[in-house]
């Protein structure tokens, strides 16, 4: 699990893809936060994070699919996935690996956005005037939620040969997962019965719960559900193809 | 030691690729692997790699079920694949040391040294692999094979699309490492297998159709086939009663094929009669025929 790790670190530092999708990720972020007058929390009268940690989710639909799109079906395509298998490794530690690799690349895209905390910290009248822990219970959400994207994304690789099709299938299925649910809830058939019910499968319940500062135990529970249950969908997978 | 692969059956889909193959190697000896495209050669080499499963059948090594114990049995084997699949923008030893990980090497960092040193890539180390040329990419897949120093080799076409110099160093290398292991090794090419191998599976339609002892085979068959061009047709009946030739064949008008022990004997026969008859020779071509006939024979 340790080499597959290393080599996709690697491999996200060595090609431009990394970059980009760090690079891509703070640009947008930043624009929004501070340049696109609509948005911006420089022309609003409040201090808040709260538009970075709306759009952060939306972004990543895109941005996290990239990263995993070529995790295991460029392996496939280029043969390397057989010599992998051939190694005394299980899947598990193939999706595993590829998963926490993506997962860190993520996290790495996180870190310097510490930076508009401490802008909005110094901006505020009297400084230091923010919700700190709304804004700790935005970043825990966030982090969960790169990780369950990051197992979409594994798993719709491990589903072709071809990393376009990987990409689009992460990006709808993570798409489903966030915005889906609340969607379907608004059904006539489900309104007033079971609404509340098929909103809590959507990630979005849940980064909610989280982000305003109150960790509750099933958010917790809900976002590692998702992610075992894709990593096993994707082990699944590998193996029926052999 | 030996593989053993008993009754191997495998479907892709509806599709039957292997209908009961089985067959052995033995340590020591080099296991030719022959069959036309689409026999099932590669099938039952990712199989006995551990990368596929078989619908029935088992394959052991040293009596270990490798469908029982897929883990263990992986670090007996090494395998390389036929488009021997790299890592193009890692360099040769970061490569290896990366590949070695998963078997817990121990100086890991040292047997890549060695082996580096083994296949002759020593003067290669600061290229990415990306870089490198078509043999030199194949002993970076044959480095990454013996990493864990593996009891068994499986080698899947490994000789195919070199040039006539890498083909005779990776042929070499093979031959060495055959000294210490099993190899089974599949290939084309008919006098590989006379030139390395000491055993000759051969497949069609999913099934072995023959197992041979190469050396026997090549002893029992003491006959030279030569083939004849002539500028001119040539009759048969001029040269039939000649010294020194058992056998005789007509291939084309102008070319026939003779059998015969004494090879130089035969030559200076035929030489002598096409200048008798006026018909000068434009070609004498001796043909190393007796895996090749046997191999269409079988797989027809």
């Amino acid at each position: 699990m340790i080499s597959i790790f290393e080599r996709e670190i690697k491999h996200f530092f060595e090609s431009t893809i990394g970059m980009m999708v760090v690079g891509v990720f703070l640009l947008t972020a930043g624009l929004f936060l501070f340049v696109f007058p609509a948005t911006s929390i420089l022309s609003s009268p409040y201090v808040s994070l709260d538009i970075f940690f709306d759009l952060a989710p939306s972004l990543f639909i895109f941005l996290i699919p990239a990263i995993t799109m070529r995790s295991v079906a460029e392996e496939r395509q280029t043969g390397t996935l057989e010599v992998l298998l051939t190694q005394p490794i299980q899947s598990f530690d193939l999706i595993v690996g590829k998963l926490f690799a993506s997962w860190t690349l993520v996290l790495l895209a996180l870190i310097p956005t510490a930076a508009y905390y401490a802008t909005l910290y110094r901006l505020c009248d009297p400084i230091g005037n923010i919700d700190s822990g709304a804004i700790l219970g935005s970043y825990l959400g966030l982090f969960l939620l790169s990780g369950a994207y990051s197992s979409i994304g594994v798993f719709a690789s491990t589903l072709a040969d071809n990393q376009i099709v990987a990409f689009i299938v992460g990006a709808f299925l993570a798409f489903l997962f966030f915005y889906g649910f609340f969607y379907f809830s608004l059904l006539p058939i489900a309104v007033g019965r079971f609404d509340e019910l098929i909103q809590m499968l959507g990630i979005d319940y849940h980064y909610r719960s989280i982000s305003r500062g109150v960790v509750d135990f099933r958010d917790i529970v809900y976002f590692f559900s998702v992610i075992v249950f894709f990593v096993f969908a994707a082990i699944f997978m590998v193996e029926k193809r052999k | 030691m030996s593989v053993v692969v008993k009754d191997l059956i495998k479907y892709y889909g509806n599709t039957q690729a292997l209908n009961g193959l089985s067959f052995e190697a033995q340590k020591g000896s080099i296991t030719g692997f022959l069959g036309p495209n689409g026999a099932g050669k590669t099938t039952t080499m990712k199989i006995i790699s551990g990368y596929l499963f078989a619908d029935q059948g088992t394959v052991s090594i040293n009596g270990l079920n490798l469908f029982e114990e897929p883990i263990i049995g992986k670090r007996k084997i090494g395998y390389l694949p036929e488009n021997n699949p790299l890592y193009p923008s890692l360099y040769i030893p970061e490569y290896l040391k990366s590949m070695g990980k998963p078997y817990r090497i121990p100086q890991l960092e040292k047997r890549v040294k060695f082996l580096i040193d083994q296949v002759g890539l020593s003067g290669h180390q600061n290229k990415k692999i990306g870089a490198l040329s078509k043999g030199l990419k194949q002993r970076v897949g044959l480095a990454r094979t013996l990493l864990h120093d593996p009891e068994v080799l499986i080698l899947d076409e490994p000789t195919t699309g070199l040039d006539p110099n890498q083909l005779a160093e990776i042929r070499n290398l093979i031959i060495e490492l055959g000294k210490e292991k099993i190899i089974i090794f599949s290939t084309h090419i008919m006098q590989e297998i006379q030139a390395i191998c000491q055993k000759a599976v051969i497949i069609s339609h999913g099934k072995v159709v023959a197992d041979l002892n190469v050396k026997e085979l090549n002893i029992q068959n003491d006959l030279t086939h030569i083939e004849f061009e002539f500028a001119n047709p040539i009759a048969i009946e001029h040269i039939e009663n000649l010294p020194e030739i058992t056998d005789i064949r007509v291939v084309t008008k102008n070319i026939i094929r003779i059998g015969t022990s004494n090879e130089r004997g035969a030559k200076i026969a035929l030489f002598n009669a096409a200048t008798q008859l006026h018909n000068p020779l434009l070609n004498i071509h001796t043909i190393q025929t007796n895996m090749e006939e046997i191999f269409q024979d079988l797989t027809k």
